[in-house]
């Protein structure tokens, strides 16, 4: 396992026990939901996948390619417009 | 327990908002479009931005006890609601990983040459997390001890900066007509993104003060961009500022005292302290607007996750400064449109063609008491979300009533001297809260025509 992958696993470890200490693990009902729960994992879970997959090379395409797609020529219009002056 | 931050924190915020990409970055793109005009195209960008503030007003006027991803559900609705509230949640997503990766390279580029970005990404995100856990009160407050040092050192490095000015580096005005500078301002218009502080408009003590506090917060934040880039164009002229992306922090290079002491680290502190106030910001707004869209009641429990995503987020959001430089001027600024502009202008018609002159929720009044009174016989008040309870409110209450509710609370709230004070002790706190509730709760009911619930504790 790449040493990168393991500061990944710390990370998340470190981040769980910090929730896991602050709110989860309350005696009251500030304890959590399950729902909140599940939103938690969730996204701890597709942190931690994302991260791996771009430290591992496996995933680095920006998530701005859809917008750029979108909105590149209007603003290449604008630019356009803008930019010749007068 | 609602957080609260006073009329004044709110303007500090706003002037640190406004100080954080647009010190460093701003320039340059301004030049880069406006040439030797810049100084007018931020002049015309920050006036753009205080217009905004009417459009933003008169959305929050109708809800003001609502965040901004709540009044979308109620206007337009709660499954296509949610739908745009997970857009808005990813458009502040995206600016948190964007001034964390801007500030990443940075530091990486004009500081810490040797140190890996990951390294730096992961300690600002620390700090970021930390600030917002505490809550947007905490932050309010770090802003205010943080406000006058910065405020200081601007005005140092200006008066600093006075002799090396050329004034001739600003002619000829107008050179390529209006076109540039209109595009330019706009362009700056979109980097300030003051439409996040509509998530922040139910935590500020006195809503009928926010327009103003707003406004002295752009004006003073909108003095201190356009004498950064009327500076930079004096100094450094029109091509080094549009060449140099960080065009600010070269020009505070160029400053010498005395020949030894160096005030370039004065442009990196007042722009870091600035940057870090508007990603706490941001990523507040984001955890807040994710929480309301999956129902949840904590925005804390979601802020650790999403740190993570932030964190890989921020390292793939670009790839080199070429592409960045390519991405923002020209697509980040319609995309942020979209948000900023479109999105409120929208929801404010959808308003007004759905509920006319009377704001949405208050159609849904009668059904919402009942469902309250029963709730509250049932004794599920204390499962409320703490952000919800407010939103609630808002649904089931004339805006203006809770206005007036609300301001009643602050009133009670700084009589108690709760509101400024750092850290009161737990019981006073709680007694005054439960107090306050209680208040509350009698000043909506005598307004709603329903009896009074009993006191629960916050």
């Amino acid at each position: 396992m790449s040493l990168s992958i393991v500061w990944i696993l710390i990370a998340a470890a470190i981040l769980l026990g910090l929730q896991w200490g602050m709110i989860f693990n309350k005696a009251n009902a500030n304890k959590g939901s399950v729902g909140e729960k599940i939103a938690f994992f969730t996204l701890l879970f597709l942190g931690i996948g994302l991260n791996i997959a771009l430290f591992k090379d496996w995933l680095t395409a920006s998530p701005l390619i859809g917008i750029r797609d979108l909105l590149a020529p209007a603003a290449k219009s604008l630019a356009q417009w803008g930019l010749v002056g007068k | 327990m609602q957080e609260r931050i006073g009329v004044r924190q709110l303007t500090i915020l706003v002037i640190h908002f406004m100080l954080g990409t647009s010190i460093l970055i701003a320039p340059s793109n301004l030049a880069y479009v406006a040439k030797q005009d810049g100084w007018i195209a931020a002049i015309l960008g920050i006036a753009l931005v205080a217009i905004s503030v009417f459009l933003y007003e008169a959305l929050a006027k109708r809800y003001p006890t609502l965040t901004f991803t709540a009044m979308i559900e109620v206007i337009v609705g709660k499954w296509i609601g949610k739908l745009i509230s997970l857009l808005v949640f990813s458009y502040l997503f995206l600016l948190t990983a964007f001034l964390v990766r801007v500030a990443g390279n940075f530091i990486t580029t004009q500081i810490l040459p040797e140190t890996p970005i990951e390294a730096v990404i992961v300690i600002l995100l620390a700090v970021i997390v930390a600030a917002v856990a505490y809550g947007i009160e905490t932050i309010a407050r770090a802003s205010e001890m943080l406000f006058f040092p910065v405020l200081i050192l601007l005005v140092l490095l200006v008066l600093f900066l006075l002799p090396e000015s050329k004034p001739e580096n600003l002619l000829p005005m107008l050179e390529r007509g209006p076109k540039p500078i209109i595009l330019s301002g706009f362009y700056l218009f979109t980097l300030q993104e003051v439409a996040v502080f509509l998530m922040l408009y139910p935590n500020v003590s006195k809503p009928e003060k926010i327009r103003i506090a707003m406004l002295k917060g752009i004006l003073v934040g909108g003095i201190a961009v356009i004498l950064t880039t009327t500076f930079c164009l004096l100094v450094l002229g029109t091509q080094l500022t549009e060449r140099n992306i960080f065009a600010s922090y070269s020009l505070a290079k160029k400053i010498s005292v005395a020949q030894f002491l160096r005030v370039d680290a004065f442009m990196a502190i007042i722009w870091l302290i600035a940057l870090f106030f508007k990603a706490a910001i941001s990523y507040y707004g984001a955890s807040i607007a994710l929480t309301e869209t999956l129902g949840l009641r904590r925005y804390r429990v979601l802020i650790l996750p999403l740190s993570m995503l932030v964190m890989w987020l921020s390292i793939v959001v670009y790839q080199n400064i070429v592409e960045f430089l390519n991405f923002t001027p020209a697509i980040w600024s319609l995309y942020c449109t979209c948000f900023v502009v479109v999105l409120p202008l929208l929801l404010i018609m959808i308003d007004r063609l759905r509920f006319g002159s009377k704001p949405g929720g208050q159609a849904k009044q009668g059904a919402q008491q009942q469902a309250q009174q029963s709730g509250q016989q049932g004794g599920s008040q204390s499962q409320q979300p703490e952000n919800v309870q407010s939103q609630q409110a808002g649904v089931q209450a004339q805006p203006v009533q809770n206005a007036q509710a609300q301001q009643t609370v602050a009133q009670g709230q700084q009589q108690n001297g709760s509101e400024q004070q750092s850290a009161p002790g737990t019981q006073q706190k709680i007694g005054v809260q439960a107090e306050i509730d209680g208040r509350q709760s009698q000043t909506n009911a005598v307004q709603n025509h329903v009896p009074p619930p009993t006191t629960q504790p916050p």
